[in-house]
């Protein structure tokens, strides 16, 4: 399982605005966003239900609003990521910037 | 949707506007008779327009199937690959409706989830407040044109997105 110290370092990313750690039975790794208690119940159910679809083929699950993604979830491990994105970043480079951070931890 | 002149039966498309208080509307394609007859409304209006649209999405190489699913009923139309099953379809579609709900209760102006998979990914884009259209897509995001069915899509008339709970 990911450590908060490698957790933490999720905020630091280009891109990154809020995120959520959320590790398999709900409890909070690390965040740094708002209403964190009911953005971890939304992470682990949609990161659960999203893996029961595409078991280990499950790369990420994506929000958005008038075609702009705005929340993404990553499946770590058995925990899940919780990320919105920074309004200045497209989507695309804050999906490689958070995949190669997960790479290398 | 597609209605028949009663004059001559050619087939012509009719777009919601043309659907007055029940009444089709429309002057033939072919022949040019005036056209002013009712219809069945139920749930034709909702769902029937969307067909012609999700029909259209097909023609796009990005895309690999689509299917429109309703929340209590289920599939409605389906246009995915032969190879999966209406029960493969219904698990699929109760499942991303669930994720999509979940979501919304937090931030209800989201209107659209993809579910990113290896070599494919699921998009599902609120219809209305009970109907979602699926899409298998090879890429995400989906290209402008095929956005803009979507958009053509969600603006017929069915502006309450609200999702059942």
């Amino acid at each position: 399982m990911i450590s908060r110290e490698q957790a933490v370092q999720i905020g630091r990313l280009s891109g990154v605005d809020q995120y959520i750690f959320v590790a398999p039975r709900g409890n909070i790794i690390a965040q740094d966003i708002q209403n964190p208690d009911k953005t971890a119940e939304l992470v682990l159910s949609c990161g659960q239900n999203s893996l029961t679809l595409a078991k280990n083929k499950f790369q990420s699950l994506v929000f958005s609003k008038k075609n702009e993604p705005f929340f993404f979830i990553f499946p770590v491990g058995n925990c899940y990521l919780g990320v919105i994105k920074s309004k200045n970043v497209d989507a695309a480079t804050l999906t490689d910037n958070i995949i190669n951070f997960l790479k290398e931890i | 949707m597609i209605f028949f002149c009663e004059d001559c039966g050619e087939k012509n498309l009719l777009t919601p506007d043309q659907l007055i208080s029940g009444k089709a509307v429309f002057r033939c394609s072919a022949c040019g008779y005036m056209n002013a007859y009712a219809f069945e409304t139920d749930r034709a209006p909702d769902v029937e327009p969307a067909d012609v649209l999700i029909n259209h999405l097909k023609s796009f190489p990005e895309i690999i199937g689509s299917f429109l699913f309703d929340c209590t009923a289920g599939v409605l139309t389906n246009y995915m690959p032969a190879l999966l099953k209406t029960r493969d379809l219904e698990f699929l579609g109760k499942t991303l409706f669930q994720n999509f709900s979940i979501f919304y209760s937090l931030y209800p102006d989201t209107d659209e989830m993809a579910l990113i998979i290896s070599g494919k990914n699921m998009i599902l884009k609120m219809i209305t407040r009970d109907i979602a259209l699926i899409i298998a897509a090879k890429t995400f995001p989906l290209s402008g044109p095929v956005q803009d069915q979507l958009t053509a899509l969600v603006s017929m008339g069915m502006s309450h997105k609200e999702p059942s709970k």
